[in-house]
Order: structure tokens, then sequence, then C-alpha cells
């Protein structure tokens, strides 16, 4: 019962077991600066041709027979992987150096294989699982809240978006394991519907990656990886979350491995009671919304054939509830349910015909469905009746079929990917005024070549077909260059993106929108050019870096919305448009700096300017600063630690594309967005060896609720608004406990 | 324990993270109607008295009205109905007319005074019974395309108990005369040139205080001139209800001393429809309405009884057209 018990709670952690070699000379491998053993380090022995691949015990041990030398390759997650030669004269403490940028984690998204974030001709960024347990993230959102260059703003019902220097979320590809979602609200995925709470770690690269990914990444790609089971155990991992803002979540991983096989399951369930200043409105500005998200998946793990099947699940319900006003006696109220659904379905199969060639097939299924019913609620005797009129209901549907077959080949210093590539998207509903689909098919190919010593290029090239527009050859260049700790990365490329579906036909009117597809879109196209260079330096207990980057976006034919007012000068209506006749562009630096000392303190800080150039003269710019730090210190490095979270969001300036009326014409006007500093903080700490990991925290001390934006300036001048950017100073406290299973 | 500890916890937190259910509210303290057929299509006509509808009909029930007063030579247009006039300068029906586009296209002004009304003066009033000037009337209706001629109309005369016309509809040559007959116990009588039929479409005249419908007025602020724009409002009987209006009057405080200082007015479109704002969108046929609640009128009904009055929405179900106010009687 007691373990039915535990097995239900879950929380049991992957205790890989020790395999027994020779007892001839045993081993402690330790922490460089702490001194504490590091438990379940990787060990790679390589003597008289045999490989041998064994784990330390929880103590840092591990023994080895040393009689003739053995080429040694230890690797522990958090430290820096160390290849030697072990002798007999070997010090019997080994010590690893922490990695303390993680440099030294693979990431997958846009390479030709899976290599060392450091080795990426792309500069990655990589949001670790500890990342996400020092924000208590359960969304994407909430874990890319206080980014350098990426920017989240709250969209009313339909959740929040982002922007990545500059370009929002439209040019933004999110991808699941490698594979493309579907289900874009005026051209943006809620990310508050992307969970991570199985998520091994998150990849974001900015810049394009339009010859891999195709449409939508022109500004760049955000990739979630789901962790894949291993080993012969059962493990569970279950978690709670609780914030003050009313937020109430849930989450239980399961892992069981048998052999080669590894199977998963995970399910979270998210509860947000919304948010309104006015605590006795009864209409929220964040609207309360109650999330299930179950998930399974499956690994196969074998000599020459990996495979991986998954199955996500999202079932949204978002209340937004009527304001009670003399408009309705305060007594009844119109409101409206919004009943969201996500199924992300995906197989990966590789198999490696040798060492040097291997191929992969790909293919994911992504349904989304939304519908919007309203309800009329008499709150004098609470009879609730859905309201006849058809036009305050309406139903959305996408769904996406893509696939995705590439062969890898290694030749000495070369490693070439081809591939093909395709992305059928089908859509119906009210909105869309029936059925409609655009489809997306594409070769491409692309190769990194080391020319010579630290020196690599990487040219690609895609080729498509899309059933509605004529791509233009699609081609990137990247270039990485080794010198010392220093790394100069160079791309040039140019990207493509076709009109949504919900671009070109979307009929949105209810009673806050009012918006009107175009069928005579014009497909976007982009140039963007990336310049960035990085250094590390690590001395003593110190380890420095620093890195730079500029980037320059210029985008023809930016879709982009054309707005029309009435003579109240409230927003009437908007229809989307390419903006005429001119190139759009964004351009922007950024500096980071990290500098950590053991493993004791981290200090990383970054400030970025963004620039937007106004439709129709690239002169005219306006930069938006950001600022970022985050400096953690570990009182004990792996049992407490302290962080705090820091941006400065700058002034935001953007421009509107605004229908004149008889006595103006058609104008452009600038509007912007106040500043606004931000600050979490959040104590990490892990008991019970480390099976018990609590984080508990402030979240947005310095209270922002909204901030004074001109986003509804109107033909007759500037109507003053709000813009919410938070629900205040919140706490919150995060529990994750992790059982382990007796059974080896 | 451990593990029962996280179940507690878990239970516990599935039972507090749920959607807040509603909780009961009092019902509204005032005296509020609704009128529940929608204002651009039907004419409703409310008594405060008994807080009913005592009548409603369709816009398109009648073409022209007729004053129903013994001494009355009023003849009022449907402009609800998209109905105009133009005052030619022909004296002969069947002479020919081809619409120019340059007509002078007239409603009634919603006042509701005769001399200001779409025919216009259009006998002697000063001799009785009243002998027409001889005017031939064209009546166009308002549609996509820009006026069409509905019919084109002669009035002779009216005296005592009825008016003497004759018509002629588009495409037809045989001029049409008719008679219509005053009916003492309405303020109007109705005559429908489709169905060729004289209706009483009012209740009694003493029967109802305020009548919502459509018609035209003029209205500034949609575009950079006043323009005639169909508008959906409250007109007054005109046999003997009277209001006045104020702005920012506590409705709560309001008593029979505010009676006794009111100015009221037998303007029939004193309510009107300015009581709310109106944003409109042409391009895509739609309009978005404010209602104006601090805006306050003062009522004395037909019967002479005073109320309050002040709207409070003009949506149903999340539609337009559908007043809804609150009145309570002001007492002495």
């Amino acid at each position: 019962m007691a373990y039915t018990i535990r097995v239900i709670t879950l929380v049991l952690y992957l205790v890989p077991f020790v395999a027994a070699v020779g007892q001839d000379k045993c081993y402690q491998i330790r922490d460089k600066y702490s001194g504490e053993p590091i438990c379940f380090a990787t060990l790679k022995l390589c003597s008289e041709g045999k490989t041998m691949n064994i784990l330390s015990d929880k103590e840092g041990k591990f023994c080895t027979d040393v009689s003739q030398p053995v080429y040694l390759e230890i690797s522990g997650m958090g430290y820096k992987t160390l290849s030697d030669t072990l002798t007999s004269e070997y010090d019997n403490q080994i010590e690893l150096i922490p990695d303390l940028l993680d440099i030294e984690e693979v990431v997958i998204t846009g390479q030709v294989t899976p290599r060392r974030c450091d080795q990426s001709v792309y500069k990655v960024t990589l949001l670790s699982k500890k990342d996400i347990e020092h924000k208590a993230a359960v969304n994407l959102s909430g874990l890319l809240m206080n980014e350098l260059n990426i920017n989240l703003m709250q969209q009313n019902v339909l959740g929040r978006t982002i922007s990545i220097r500059g370009l929002g979320g439209e040019h933004i590809k999110i991808l699941y394991n490698g594979m493309p979602v579907s289900g874009r609200q005026l051209g943006i995925i809620d990310l508050d519907q992307i969970g991570i709470h199985h998520a091994n770690h998150i990849e974001i690269i900015e810049g394009p990656l339009s010859v891999i990914y195709g449409s939508n990444a022109l500004g760049g790609a955000i990739n979630i990886i789901t962790q894949a089971a291993a080993g012969k155990k059962l493990k569970a991992e279950a978690g709670i979350n609780y914030e003050t803002a009313g937020i109430y979540n849930m989450n239980l991983n399961l892992f069981y491995g048998l052999k080669k096989h590894c199977f998963g399951l995970n399910m979270a369930r998210n509860f947000f009671a919304g948010f309104n200043p006015d605590k006795n409105s009864r209409f929220d500005v964040w609207k309360p919304k109650l999330q299930y998200m179950p998930g399974v998946n499956y690994a196969y793990r074998g000599n020459k054939i990996q495979a991986d099947v998954y199955v996500d699940f999202l079932h949204e319900e978002l209340r937004d509830k009527d304001s009670l006003s003399r408009d309705n006696l305060y007594e009844s109220a119109d409101d409206r349910y919004y009943f969201t659904k996500r199924l992300n379905l995906g197989l990966s199969i590789g198999y490696r015909f040798s060492p040097v060639s291997a191929i992969t097939a790909q293919a994911g299924f992504s349904v989304y469905n939304r519908a919007k019913n309203s309800y009329h609620i008499n709150l004098v005797d609470l009879e609730k009746h859905l309201i006849t009129d058809p036009s305050m209901h309406d139903t959305t549907n996408f769904r996406m079929i893509s696939g995705r077959l590439a062969h890898t080949f290694r030749l000495k210093n070369l490693e070439i990917i081809t591939g093909t590539d395709m992305n059928y998207e089908n859509g119906y509903g009210k909105r869309l005024s029936g059925e409609k689909s655009i489809g997306d098919y594409a070769l491409f190919s692309s190769f990194i070549w080391d020319i010579l010593s630290g020196l690599q290029i990487q040219p690609g090239l895609r080729v498509s077909y899309n059933t509605r527009y004529k791509p233009p050859l699609i081609y990137s260049f990247n270039l990485k260059y080794n010198l010392a700790g220093l790394k100069l990365r160079a791309s040039v490329a140019n990207g493509f993106r076709t009109p949504s579906l919900k671009e070109l036909y979307m009929e949105f009117l209810d009673q806050n929108h009012r918006v009107f597809g175009n069928q005579n879109l014009k497909a976007e196209t982009a140039h963007n050019y990336n310049i960035s260079v990085s250094y590390i330096h690590a001395a003593h207990r110190f380890q420095y870096d620093f890195s730079g980057d500029f980037f320059l976006v210029r985008v023809k034919n930016k879709i982009d919305f054309l707005f029309d007012y009435d003579q109240s000068g409230k927003l009437k209506s908007a229809t989307y448009f390419n903006l005429p006749g001119s190139l759009y562009q964004t351009k922007g630096i950024a500096l980071n700096t990290g500098i950590s000392y053991k493993d004791l303190i981290h200090v990383k800080t970054g400030i970025a300017l963004t620039a937007i150039s106004s439709p129709g003269n690239l002169e005219k710019i306006d930069f938006s600063p950001d600022v970022t730090a985050k400096i953690q210190y570990n009182v004990h490095r792996k049992y407490l630690s302290l962080v705090a979270y820091y941006k400065y969001t700058g002034k935001k300036y953007f421009y509107k594309n605004n229908i004149g009326d008889a006595t103006t014409a058609a104008y452009i006007s600038k509007e912007y967005t106040d500043p606004y500093h931000n600050v979490d903080i959040s104590l990490n700490g892990r008991f019970l060896s480390q099976d018990l990991r609590i984080s508990a925290g402030c979240r947005n001390l310095l209270n922002n609720i909204t901030v004074f934006s001109t986003a509804s300036a109107s033909i007759h001048g500037v109507n003053n608004s709000q813009m919410p950017v938070g629900w205040g100073r919140t706490f919150f406290i995060r529990v994750n406990y992790i059982l382990k299973s007796k059974s080896s | 324990m451990k593990e029962y500890l996280f179940n507690i916890l878990a239970i516990a937190f599935l039972s507090v993270s749920c959607f807040e259910e509603d909780q009961r509210v009092p019902p509204y303290p005032g005296l509020v109607s609704t009128i529940e057929y929608d204002i651009t299509f039907y004419q409703g006509y409310f008594d405060f008295e008994t807080n009913s509808v005592v009548k409603t009909h369709h816009r398109d029930e009648w073409d022209l009205a007729f004053g129903c007063d013994a001494r009355s030579w009023h003849i009022k247009v449907n402009s609800g109905n998209e109905l105009f006039v133009y005052r030619s300068a022909l004296i002969d029906l069947n002479e020919p007319y081809n619409i120019s586009g340059n007509e002078e296209w007239q409603y009634d002004n919603p006042t509701g005074y005769p001399d200001s009304s779409a025919v216009g003066t259009w006998c002697d009033t000063s001799v009785f019974p009243y002998l027409s000037h001889n005017k031939v009337y064209i009546l166009a209706q308002k549609g996509v395309q820009g006026y069409s001629e509905y019919l084109r109309f002669q009035m002779f005369s009216s005296d005592s108990s009825c008016y003497l016309l004759q018509y002629l509809k588009p495409g037809e040559t045989v001029l049409k005369q008719l008679d219509v007959l005053k009916a003492d116990s309405f303020n109007f009588t109705y005559y429908n040139f489709k169905e060729e039929e004289q209706k009483n479409l009012e209740p009694l005249k003493g029967s109802y205080d305020i009548v919502f419908m459509p018609y035209y007025d003029l209205v500034y602020g949609i575009v950079a001139f006043p323009m005639p724009y169909l508008v959906r409002g409250a007109l007054l009987n005109p046999d003997g209800t009277e209001a006045c209006m104020y702005e920012n009057l506590n409705f709560e405080n309001i008593d029979y001393e505010q009676v006794l200082s009111a100015k009221f007015v037998d303007r029939q479109n004193i309510i009107g429809w300015d009581w709310k704002d109106v944003s409109i969108d042409f391009a895509g046929g739609t309009a978005t309405y404010n209602v104006k609640t601090n805006r306050v009128y003062l009522l004395k009904s037909v019967e002479g009884n005073y109320f309050s009055l002040r709207f409070l929405s003009y949506t149903l179900d999340g539609k337009y057209g559908f007043p809804r106010f609150e009145f309570r009687p002001v007492l002495p």
C-alpha cells in the first residue's frame, strides 16, 4: 500500500545503477571548488579497443583496473566534461570544474546533429530545468518573462504573445520536440497554453531559421524539448505550485524504463483565478482559466534505432466575465466562455546506418480547437442560459500535419544534412468563412564544414513549393570562428512567411474586435544579418563571459494591421494589409556579461537596444532599451540558492497604420508604452537527498499592474490608456517531490 | 507519511482551485421597463401609468399619416421606413418627371410641428375647409442605390371629417382618388399605399405617453457636416405629453419641488434619440451605442401625472435597438 501511494504521489528520481568493474583502484570524483563528491557522474573508459560506460556511486566513487593506461571521459550534470588518461599514478581524487555557463549542454534546434551549445554555429540560449525550477514556471510565458530581447504582451482573451528583437509572435516558430505547434489567434500562439512541466529544457534561437523550419521562423524559434525516460527504473515526480494571485498548479510526471524502452506519463492542472485591480468588479483584466495538460510518451533507444512517440493534450477553459453596470441593472451579465483544445502528436524515428550516416523521420499532427460560447446569467436567481444569438458563439479549428525526413552524413570535417519538410495546415470555422487550407513542401540542405581549425561554416538552402504563394529560394550562411576563448559568429539569411489562414480569411467580429482578413495579401520576405562575438575566460575560481550581438532584419511586404476608427476616436476595425511600398526594419545590439565565483555566486547582466523603423522611412527609428540581470547566490551548491531576476523593459515604440477620414489622409501614428522595472526573487532549497525541492519567493516585487500606453491613439488625438503588465506583487511557493523506487 | 502529506496537499489544492461561483445580488430597486421589440423596425407605444407597451406595429405598416383633429391638416411621412418627399414644381400628376439626383428630399422635422413637416403647409390654413395649393409631391424611398419614386400625390382638401387627395404609382397611368377619414379618438390615421388601406395603427390618443420608433433627424458629428440620419428614439404623444431634460441631475433625489420649477415643453423630440452616443462604422455597417445615464427627464404624462425618467441601456441579449429605462412617479 505504501509503495502504491508512493507511485501515485510520485516522486521518484532516476537512480542509475552502478556497473561492476574491476576493483584494482578506486577513485572519487569531487567538485573542484567545494570538494563535494559528485554522484552518478557518467564515465566512459576505453582500453585496448574496448569501451565501458559506468556511473560513479552515491559518494562519487568508482573503481577500475588501471594495469594498462585507460582513456577516461567523465561528464556530470552541471560540470565540464573531463577527458584524460588514467594511469596507476593518477591521484585518486578527480576534480571536475563546474560548468557555470551551460555551454556543455547539448542543443538540437537548427543543428545538423545534436551538439554542444558552445559548438553550435547559431547562438542558442538554453533555459534548463534549473531555470524552470528557479522561476517556478509552469508555462512558456512564465519562463521567458525576464529574458533579454524577449517581450511579452497580454492580449485580453487571446493570452500572451511574444516578440523577439522587435519581430512579433507571427515571426517566431514555436516547436515542440522540433515539430511546429499549430493554432494561432491573430497570428500569435498563447504562450500560457504551452506547458513546460515535463520539459527537459527550452532552446531559443534569435534569428532566422527559415532554411530548416520554413515559414514563421523569420525572427527565431523556441523549441520545447521534453524529458525522455531512461534507465531501468520507475521515476516519479510530483509538484504543486501556489501563488497569491490565485494560481494553483499541480503536475505529475511518471517515467518507467525497461531495458531499451521508456514510457512516460505526465499530467498538469493549472488554475488561475483571474485578476482585476478593481477588486469589486466582476470583470477580470486577466481572465480566470483552468487548464488540464495530460500527455504520454514512449521512447526506444536501440543501438541503431531511436524512436520517440508522444501525445500531448491541452484543455483550457477561460472565462471572460461581464462587468455589472447600470446597463445590465447590476443584476445580469453576458459572460463569454472560451474552450481551447490542443493536441500535439509526434513520431520521430532515427536510424543509424553507420557511425557517419543516419536518417531521421519525424511526423507531427497538431490540432487546435477554440470555441466561444456566450451565456446570459441572471444574478438575482443565478439562472444561466446560452444566448440564442448565433453571432455570440463561434468555433475555430486548425489542423496541421507536418513531416520531415532528413539524412545526415559525416565526412571527416564535414557534416551534411539533406531533407524534405512538409507542412499542411487546414482550418475551418465561422471566422474563416468556411474551410481553408495551405500547404508548404520543401527540400532543404545544409552542411557544416570545419574548414580550418576553429573555423566553421554552415551554408543552407531551401527550395519550396507553396500551394498559394511562390516562395523564393531560401538561403542562409553561417560562420563561426574560434580563437582561444573568443567565438565569432556571423550569419546572412533570408526568410519567407506566407500569410496565415487567419490573416487571409478571418472575420473576427465580437464586442471587442472587428478584424478582417485580406485574401490579397502578399507573402513576406526578409533579409537577416547577424554578427555576434562571445568570450569566455576561466581563471582560478572565477569565470567570466561576455557576448555582443548585432542584428539587422529587413522585411518586405510586412503584414500588419490597418486600423480604422469611428468619429469618437474609438477603434472600429482592423484589416490585415501589406505595408505599402517599403521595407520594415528592426535592428539592434545586445551585450551580455556574466561572472561566476566558484559555484557560489553567478551574476549575469544584459543590455539590449532594439530599434524599429517607421513604415516607409527606414531612417526614422526609435530605440527601445532592455536591461536584465540575474544574481544567483548558492548558499550551498546543491541544497540552497537565492536567485534574483531583474528586468527593465524600456519605452517601447511601435507604429500604427490608420485609415483617414473626410478631413485627414491615411496616416501612420507613432505609439509607445511606458517603461517599467520588474524584480522577481526566489529561494530554492533541496532537501531529503535532493528529493524534496522547494522554491519560494516573490514575483513582481515592484508591484507592476499597468503602464501607460498610447496604443489606442485615434484620429482625433490620443486616448490615454493603460496596458496591463502584471497582477501586482505576489508570493509563491513551489514544492516538488521525487520518489525513488527501491528496485533497480 | 510524506506521501500522505503530499496527497492531502494535492486534494486541498484541488478543492480551492476552482472557478469562483457567482453570488446572488438583490434585484435592481427601480421601476424598469424594456422595449422588447427592436425599435429599428417597430413602433412601440408606452404608457407610464400602466408601465406597459400598449401597442406595437412594424415600421412599414404605413407611408403617410394624417392628423385626426377636426381642424388638422397635418401630414406626416414615414421617414423611419426611408420615405422622403420632394415638393416638385409640377401641378399635374401625369406630367413626366424623372428623379435627377438634385432633388431636395424632405423628412418631417421630429419636433412634430406641422409647419416643419416634409409636406409642409400644403393648403391655405386661413380658410376652412382647407384647400390645396395643388402642388405635386414626389414620395420616394431611399435605398442602397439612392432614391426611387414610390408614388406621387396631390392634396385637394381637408375638412372636419376627411382628407381628399389623388395619387399615381410608378408605371401606372390611371390616377387614383383617395378619401382618408379622420378618426377623432386618434392623433393620426395612417395610410398604406402598397396595401391601399387606411389603418388606425396608434392606440387611442389618451392611452400612451411616448412612442419609440425610427425616424430621420439631423445628426452632428458623424461626418464634418450635419447629416440626416436614421435614428431610433422616443417621441412624445402630441396629445398633451410634455417633458424637460436635465444633465447630471441626481435621479434618486428628484421630488415634486423639481417639477414645480421645471419648464415642460411639448416638442415631441425632447427625449428623442440623444440619450445615447453612437459611433458609426460606415464600412462595416454597424454602430456602437453608449447610453448617457446621467441624462434625466421629467415627464408630464397625457393623464397629467409626473414621472422622472432615465435610460439605462440600449442592449438586449447583446443586440442594440432595445431601450431599457427606469422611471418613478413624482408625487406632490
